[in-house]
This record gives C-alpha cells, sequence and structure tokens, in this order.
C-alpha cells in the first residue's frame, strides 16, 4: 500500500504497531496544535485590527493625520471616533471659540451615542467651562453650576477624573477650602495624565486662594502641563503677550514661588514647615545640568528670574540661612532688574551672615564683607539722584559704615564725604561723621558732635557722654 | 506522502509562519537621535530589532524596557527607559529614583545629577514614566519623562525588553 493511499484508521493502525510511527503521529498533532496557536497570535493584529486603534495610536502620537483618522472614523460609525475628536479640538482649541464649540457639540454627539460615558462627561464639562471662560465671569459662574449636574450624569462618579473636575468647579463657585481637601487626597486609582494635571493644577490655585503653601503642588502641575517646554523665542513673546495660554504653569510656578517663600501669609508658618518649604523651593530653583546655560527645569525666565531669587533670598533669610540667602540675592540682583532693593538684600543677607562666618576661613569672612560693601555702595550710587529713594540711600549708606566703621574709619570717612551733598539727614550725618573722627582719633570729632548736639540728635546722651571723654583730655 | 515528509512540510510550514509572526511583531530600528542619551545602549545610527508596542496594554511594558515613542509634547521620535509603570509612584531626590518609596537599584543610568528634584508623582493611567540613562547631560530632561510628561502606552512604538542582550547588565561591562 502506498503512504498516499492511508488513511486515518490505518495511520492509526501503523502508529499502533511502530513506535516511531507512534512519534511522528505525536509530533504531526502537536505540531497542528502549535501552528494553530501560532496562528492565531500571529494574525490575532491582522483579525482585530481595526483602523479604530490606529486612530487612537495616531491621537496619542499626535500625528499630523490624526484629526483625519478621527474623522473618517467618526464619519463610519465608530462609538470612540466622537470623543478623541473632541478631545482633539478641545486641546487644540486654545481659547478659539469655534473649536471649543465643536467640541462641545461632538462631546454631546458621544453622550448621545453612549449616555454617562465618563470620559465624555468630563470633556463635555471642561470644555463648557472653557467656553464660557472666554465669555467672561458672569457665564463661567453659570456654567459652573450646570457642570455639578452633568457631572452627577457620569457611569463612574467616583472616578479621579470626575473628582479633580468637581473641585475646579468648587474653586469656581467659591468653595476653595473644600477643595483643598478633596484634591489634597490620595486617589484610590490612577488618574489619567489630563486629570493628574488638573489636581495639581487647581491644588495649587484653591491653596494660593486659601493661603497655604501652593508650591509642590505648583511643581507639579509644571511638570504635566500640556504644552511643551517654551524656547527662548516663545518665552519673550509670552512676556510680551503677556496672558498667552502657553506661558499659565510657568506663570502659576512663579507665583507659587513668591508666595510660599517671602509672604507672611502663607501657613503653615511654624518654623519646621517654613524650614521644609524654603528648602522645597531651594532645590527645585537650584537644580542645574551639567553644561546647560538656560538654566534649571523649573528656572524663572530671564525677566522673572529677579523677583523670584529675591523672594527665595527673603526665605532664607527668615529661617536664618544667611549664606545661602547672600547666594541668592546675588543671582536676583544679576538679573535683568537693576532695582536697588535687590542690592539693599545682598548687603542685609552679607551683613547678618557675617557673625555666622567667626569660625570660617579669613578669605571668606573678606569676601563677604566686600560683596556687602559692594552691595551698598550699589544702592547708593543708584539712588543718589532720586529724591523719591533719600531713605533708601541713607540706609544703604548707614548699613556700608556699620561694615567699615570697625575696620577701616579712613573707608567711612571717604563714603560720608563722597555722599555729603545727598545724605538726607544732616543730624546723623554730623553724628556718624563725628563718631569716625572719634574712632580714628580726630579732636575735629568735637566739631561734629556739638554740631549734631546743635541739630538736635536723639542720642545727646550718647554723645554728651563722648564728648566729655574729650574735653577732659582723656582722649587724643 | 510519507510520514517523514508529511513532518519535513509541517517543519517548513512552522518556520514560515514563525517568520511571519516575527515579521509583523518586530521592527528594525535605527537610532537616529541627535542627542544621544542611552548610550551605551544605544549607539549614534545603530540598528536593532524592536518589538512593536502597537495594542499593547500597559501591563506589557516592563519596568527598564527601552521604549521608542512621540509624544504630543515632543516632535520627535525619542527613546527612553521605563522606570515606573501605571499607577507607581515616582520620584527623583538627588542621583536616586524612587519607586513606591524604594530606592530603585537603576543598573543603566550613567550619568546622574546630584541636584536633581522631581516631586513624587503617580504614573497615571495607561501611561509610563520613562528616563534617559546619561541624565545629566546637558538638555537630557527635555527628552523624558521630567519634561515631556508620562509617555501613554499608546504613544509607545516599539520596544527593547531588558532581557536582550544589548539591553540588560552584560553589556555595560
Amino acid at each position: 500500500m502506498k503512504a498516499s493511499e492511508l488513511t486515518a484508521g490505518d495511520l492509526m493502525k501503523i502508529a499502533a504497531r511502530s513506535g516511531m510511527s507512534l512519534l511522528f503521529l505525536v509530533g504531526a498533532v502537536v505540531f497542528t496544535l502549535l501552528a494553530t496557536v501560532v496562528l492565531a497570535i500571529t494574525f490575532q493584529d491582522v483579525l482585530l485590527q481595526d483602523a479604530m486603534q490606529e486612530g487612537v495610536d495616531s491621537f496619542y502620537r499626535r500625528d499630523p493625520a490624526a484629526s483625519r483618522q478621527l474623522r473618517n472614523l467618526r464619519s463610519e460609525g465608530h462609538d470612540s471616533a466622537s470623543v478623541f475628536l473632541a478631545a482633539y479640538e478641545y486641546e487644540n482649541a486654545r481659547g478659539e471659540k469655534d473649536k471649543l464649540t465643536t467640541a462641545v457639540s461632538l462631546f454631546e454627539e458621544a453622550l448621545k451615542q453612549q449616555p454617562g460615558r465618563t470620559s465624555a462627561v468630563v470633556g463635555l464639562v471642561a470644555a463648557k467651562l472653557k467656553l464660557a471662560e472666554a465669555e467672561g465671569l458672569g457665564p463661567l459662574k453659570e456654567a459652573a453650576k450646570e457642570a455639578g449636574s452633568l457631572l452627577e450624569g457620569a457611569l463612574n462618579p467616583k472616578s479621579p477624573d470626575v473628582v479633580y473636575l468637581q473641585a475646579a468647579v468648587d474653586i469656581l463657585l467659591g468653595n476653595a477650602k473644600e477643595a483643598v481637601e478633596v484634591l489634597d487626597e490620595d486617589p484610590s486609582e490612577a488618574p489619567s495624565s489630563e486629570g493628574q494635571g488638573a489636581r495639581w493644577w487647581n491644588l495649587a490655585v484653591a491653596k494660593l486662594l486659601v493661603s497655604e503653601d501652593p508650591l509642590p503642588a505648583a511643581a507639579r502641575a509644571y511638570n504635566l502641563r500640556r504644552w511643551p517646554l517654551p524656547t527662548a523665542d516663545q518665552r519673550k513673546e509670552d512676556s510680551n503677550a503677556g496672558l498667552s495660554e502657553r506661558a499659565d504653569p510657568e506663570r502659576l510656578l512663579n507665583i507659587s514661588y513668591r508666595f510660599a517663600l517671602c509672604d507672611p501669609a502663607c501657613t503653615p508658618t511654624d518654623a519646621e514647615e517654613l524650614e521644609k518649604r524654603v528648602e522645597f523651593g531651594r532645590r527645585i530653583l537650584d537644580q542645574r545640568f551639567a553644561g546647560r546655560r538656560d538654566g534649571g527645569r523649573y528656572s524663572p525666565p530671564r525677566t522673572r528670574a529677579a523677583e523670584i531669587y529675591n523672594a527665595l533670598g527673603v526665605g532664607l533669610c527668615r529661617v536664618e540661612r544667611y549664606q545661602d540667602a547672600a547666594i541668592a540675592f546675588e543671582q536676583a540682583v544679576r538679573g535683568q532688574s537693576k532695582d536697588p532693593l535687590y542690592s539693599m538684600n545682598l548687603g542685609v543677607a552679607c551683613t547678618l551672615a557675617l557673625p555666622t562666618l567667626s569660625t570660617a576661613p579669613a578669605q571668606q569672612l573678606k569676601n563677604t564683607k566686600d560683596t556687602a560693601c559692594r552691595a551698598y555702595e550699589n544702592v547708593a550710587l543708584t539712588v543718589r539722584n532720586d529724591k523719591k529713594h533719600l531713605s533708601t540711600l541713607k540706609l544703604a549708606v548707614d548699613n556700608l559704615l556699620t561694615i567699615d566703621y570697625a575696620n577701616d574709619p579712613g573707608k567711612g570717612l571717604a563714603v560720608l564725604r563722597k555722599y555729603r551733598q545727598v545724605y538726607p539727614s544732616k543730624v546723623d550725618w554730623n553724628r556718624n561723621i563725628g563718631a569716625l573722627f572719634d574712632w580714628a582719633n580726630k579732636p575735629i570729632c568735637i566739631r561734629h558732635y556739638e554740631k549734631a548736639l546743635e541739630l538736635g540728635h536723639p542720642d545727646a546722651v550718647g554723645i554728651q557722654e563722648r564728648l566729655g571723654l574729650w574735653n577732659k583730655g582723656k582722649k587724643k | 506522502m510519507k510520514p517523514e515528509g508529511v513532518v519535513f512540510f509541517g517543519i517548513l510550514v512552522a518556520l514560515f509562519l514563525g517568520l511571519i509572526w516575527w515579521w509583523r511583531a518586530y521592527d528594525l530600528v535605527t537610532f537616529d537621535e541627535k542627542l544621544q542619551f542611552n548610550q551605551p545602549m544605544i549607539e549614534k545610527d545603530g540598528t536593532r530589532f524592536g518589538r512593536r508596542a502597537t495594542r499593547r496594554r500597559a501591563s506589557d511594558i516592563e519596568r527598564y524596557s527601552l521604549v521608542r515613542y512621540k509624544t504630543k509634547r515632543s516632535s520627535v521620535i525619542l527613546t527612553g527607559r521605563v522606570m515606573a509603570v501605571e499607577g507607581e509612584r515616582i520620584s527623583i531626590d538627588g542621583a536616586e529614583v524612587y519607586v513606591d518609596g524604594q530606592k530603585v537599584r537603576d543598573q543603566y543610568r550613567r550619568r546622574t545629577n546630584e541636584n536633581e528634584i522631581y516631586p513624587e508623582l503617580i504614573v497615571p493611567a495607561g501611561c509610563v514614566f520613562v528616563l534617559t540613562d546619561v541624565r545629566n547631560r546637558k538638555g537630557a530632561d527635555r527628552y523624558d519623562s521630567r519634561n515631556l510628561g508620562p509617555v501613554p502606552v499608546e504613544a509607545i512604538m516599539n520596544s527593547f525588553s531588558p532581557k536582550e542582550p544589548r539591553s540588560g547588565k552584560k553589556a555595560l561591562r
């Protein structure tokens, strides 16, 4: 009998007689099974390949064809196409009413197809709020009131995305405290990327409203922002445009820096919390990468750098870290703004750091003193011709004297002579210069002391005491 | 047909099916990124076979896998290493990466930044958190989740298992 004439029954009989044939038969069965499995896996993609998945992938990758693909899918009647297309329109709207209106109608369409679909409900509420925001505060409040009932209709009302959106609505309705409680709680399940971004953004805003520390939330919101990092040119554009949406996360972060680090209203205010808060601010601001010139990830734009580093310096002074504060103020001074306030703060921080440097190397002490002197000089030179800032000039000159007085009266005298014409108080000027001559053991100090007394210096007793010493001839 | 012939034919068919499966599951990927942040695992203009990630769920992506992706925040295709998957809490403090509060033994990292700080984040649903291996190089953070945010699984095009020789520990020696 030829092999081709064998029937299955014959094969079984042969297999039963021969061990080798049995092996072949088992092999063939196993092979058939394996081949079926491999075929199923191999062609799973082909069998289940739906254009919908391709459209979704394009949406997430932001391929240029995404919009077209999703439109085609929608016209073919795919259930989810409307939601994705609506999300696409919403994300690309950038405040344009037409696109937002299209997004709203597409979300509504998705809800008609699948009533209560959570993603569609969340999208619809977000798009409606955005649309109302473009129209003004009145319509926004109305939309917020309507949003509550819309969110109740979601299939999964406990989804973190719904909860976070509800909290955002609460903020709009003036219930920031409740919103903070909701948003501060850890979610039971992982929210969507957009949901999580919304959580931190709204938490930062709510905390600002209730005067709590918004910085960690603002930093996270910044990490999860919708837009790519702006380039240097875009940053320039944004600072000129003032209110572009792309710069919003950065603006929130910058406000949070200033509020958390140097505003006394920011709670909690106990020393430990304050220290923690300031250290967090310092670390994220000081983040540097090898070779990078344009600053760290959380660095403020150049136009805002001075005020933010100044805020950091003030925060560090509040926790008595004067040396670190001086570094922060130095960065503020290097910024674009030439506000003498930053130089004054640098000088004060260095002056306050001096007592803490008693055990430091002499060079460090000298450098700190020099920095303080330079800072005060800078202030005095900047405001010397500005009559509105006479008190600032006086403060700078007086502080400069307190540093130089003990070391080198000659320098102090030079300073006082330099600013004689603009120094706002003749009484203090005479007293100060008298004290410097006194320290230098020059009898001319008597004349200045007497002049100060004549003009009515408040420390008359102290001046009299010094004059008494000179008159007794104890001091020559 | 002789029984031996059936087996031979079967092997041929199996090889053919295997080839089709491999062809459908893998892509030949050329790493043409201008900036290389995953050396020595990936060299400039180097080529490797990467598993096609279409239709794969978040749970299929292993930690330490290298992935090629393109998100809405990046205009180009990028490569990064998965450090945390959906639902895990990731934070970076100095040179260390923490996942769910535990320090990650990150054997692939090259250069790190002591000043680095990334506040704790729950990796969102359907996403993974990727980092480059050379993390302290200028601009490296602009090309991973630190700046681009968590990467949606749908945005991943190819993945390279950490068990593959050039992704594994052996390649580092």
